[in-house]
């Protein structure tokens, strides 16, 4: 199976003023999403999702480490050479109402997109707007408001619509489906599926929506921390989880463990109830555990987990 | 109360983007309009004076209508040589209105410039840059010019393009700061990801659509002061000189007649130099308070 993209152990550190590190977003990732296939990323809020999406379209430089897309290393690409393979790789971005210039028409805001990449002109270029405003359920009647006065779900969709108007190879659908009501979601994860079938188009799909990341992926990373923790096929992963961190995500009870930034030992520590469980083992808290296969396909990152 | 009501709703809709008659309270209305009526009389005079399509020649001496007053056939009055007051003005603006043009072209044209680089390479060219608008922001404009003047006797055009030079630093800093805002913005990265190039992006998303109001803004103003530069360097006698008429020199010959009793010849030019001015003013002032996103609280 073709490998569309790539990440070898990418690291991303955000410091404060003083250079002590303040969060770790992206800590030894490794991903590789095969052609016409989901990855579903997986994790609490903060702990570096977005950010690893921003890292594989190079809208942010990682400390280190390396992405490939196509057999194309980013990283080491300067901007002017990304520039043309920009089509091939498209975002959903998190927060919508900001990724549009709010001075803009929404007529001009797709019109710019598809006249990006193709000669579309005049009646061409009207009904591809048409269709695409038609694909993501939104009136035509929207195209001439300016983007500052649409809500925030009508400009989610204006989003998705302007990505697919690029026909992408690989989407990074950033919490694609926040903001909308549950009508508009299935109708949105129906339409990303569609568009995976027509145009095999892989999909890193990053939500903290457990049932729609299982509805959509066919593999998914769990994070925490910065770190995966497990990855394993849907199936696996829903039916026989490794990490505990996973098992409270399926599961959730309220923790009461405050969540704290460490230094050493495994990053889940202190909500993990396991470590509990076996009376505190000290390997958790001096040892890192290693993302390990357990089963074909299926890693996790934690000193117990086969039990 | 009307105006609280605009201001309520300005505080509702922060940072989207509003119809202007939503935005625009009654004041900045009538002070656009009447900023328009300027630039439309002041165009109108320009055309007339360049085409000269005058219904009489306003340079023509008539010693028998010498220090009319204001009345149908000559609304503004005669001078002290029996030349049309009004035609005069009409034939006064050619001596700021390209002159004019060509400060605001310069000052904008190079303040977009500047401010644009100094924002986006602010540890290369910022502090070059600033340090040396600085310096030319230091320096009094009009003693400047006058050390200018008589250092080197120079035409208006020159004048001008000294005064388009000193507004330099006040448009780069304005559109400097707009820069910087607009380029954190996501819209910004959006559109890199898109695929834009950087061109692209600053010219047609940061320029056009959204810092074109500073630059019209600038612009009226930088116009209006090029006007006030002008009209005070022919008062001066330094300017324009007497046959050809300019406003200023026009009030710098009528205030000998102003305690004769004959009080138009240098009152109505300058009431014509403070509406105009006035005009330009409330123009950039509307239109800043119509596009300015400043939520007020």
């Amino acid at each position: 199976m073709d490998t569309v993209v790539e990440t070898q152990g990418l690291y991303k550190y955000f410091y404060n003023k003083k250079g002590h590190t303040v969060i770790k977003a992206c800590d030894d990732i490794s991903l590789s999403i095969p052609k016409g296939k989901t990855l579903g990323l997986v994790g609490e809020s903060g702990c570096g999702k977005t950010t690893v999406g921003r890292i594989l379209l190079r809208l942010i430089e990682p400390d280190s480490g390396t992405v490939f897309f196509n057999g194309h290393n980013l990283t080491e690409m300067n901007e002017k050479h990304i520039r043309p393979l920009r089509k091939n790789f498209q975002m959903i971005f998190q927060d919508s109402s900001s990724s549009f210039n709010p001075r803009m028409r929404a007529y001009d805001a797709l019109k710019e997109s598809v006249q990006l990449y193709s000669d579309l002109r005049a009646k061409e270029l009207r009904d591809e707007i048409y269709h695409l405003m038609s694909r993501v359920n939104l009136h035509k009647e929207m195209l001439s408001h300016f983007l500052g006065s649409l809500s925030g779900g009508e400009l989610k969709r204006l989003d998705i619509a302007r990505v697919l108007s690029i026909h992408p190879a690989f989407i990074i659908a950033d919490e694609p489906l926040s903001l909308l009501d549950m009508s508009i979601q299935s109708q949105i994860v129906n339409l990303l599926l569609e568009v995976q079938k027509e145009e095999n188009t892989s999909l890193l799909f990053i939500s903290h929506d457990l049932r729609i990341v299982r509805m959509l992926s066919h593999t998914v990373a769990v994070m925490y921390r910065g770190k995966i923790v497990e990855l394993a096929p849907k199936s696996v992963i829903t039916e026989n989880p490794l990490h505990p961190y996973t098992k409270h995500l399926w599961n959730p009870k309220i923790s009461d463990f405050y969540v704290q930034f460490f230094e050493s030992g495994c990053v889940y520590k202190n909500s993990c109830r396991v470590l509990h469980r076996k009376g505190f083992p000290l390997i958790c808290s001096e040892k890192q555990p290693e993302l390990l296969e357990y089963e074909k396909g299926h890693y996790a990152a934690c000193h117990f987990a086969q039990e | 109360m009307k105006r609280f009501y605009y201001e309520k709703e300005r505080i509702n809709i922060e940072g989207f983007h509003v119809p202007l008659s939503k935005r625009a309270s009654v004041r900045d209305v009538v002070s656009v309009g009447f900023g328009l009526f300027v630039v439309f009389y002041l165009f109108v005079f320009f055309v007339i004076s360049v085409t000269n399509t005058f219904i009489k020649d306003p340079m023509q001496v008539e010693i028998s209508k010498m220090f009319l007053s204001p009345s149908f056939e000559h609304i503004f009055g005669t001078d002290f040589l029996g030349r049309d007051i009004f035609l005069r003005i009409v034939k006064g603006t050619e001596a700021f209105f390209i002159p004019g043009i060509i400060s605001v072209t310069i000052s904008t044209t190079f303040g977009l410039l500047f401010g644009i680089i100094s924002a986006y390479y602010p540890r290369y060219f910022s502090k070059i840059i600033f340090y040396f608008l600085n310096i030319i922001d230091s320096i009094p404009r009009l003693i400047f010019i006058l050390i200018i003047i008589v250092l080197f006797n120079p035409s208006i055009y020159l004048i001008m393009t000294f005064v388009g030079i000193s507004s330099i630093p006040k448009v780069s800093s304005y559109i400097k700061s707009k820069v910087e805002l607009l380029k954190k913005q996501q819209f910004i990265e959006a559109c890199k990801e898109l695929g834009l190039s950087q061109v692209n992006i600053i010219f047609k998303h940061i320029v056009w659509l959204s810092s074109k109001s500073v630059l019209i803004i600038q612009a009226t103003l930088g116009m209006g002061e090029s006007i006030l530069i002008e009209t005070s360097l022919s008062y001066l006698g330094i300017g324009v000189q007497e046959p050809i008429p300019s406003w200023g020199n026009m009030v710098s010959m009528g205030k000998d007649f102003f305690f004769q009793g004959k009080i138009w010849l240098s009152t109505i030019p300058a009431l014509v130099i403070l509406v105009t001015i006035m005009g330009l003013y409330l123009l950039g002032d509307g239109l800043n308070s119509i596009y300015s996103e400043k939520v007020s609280r």
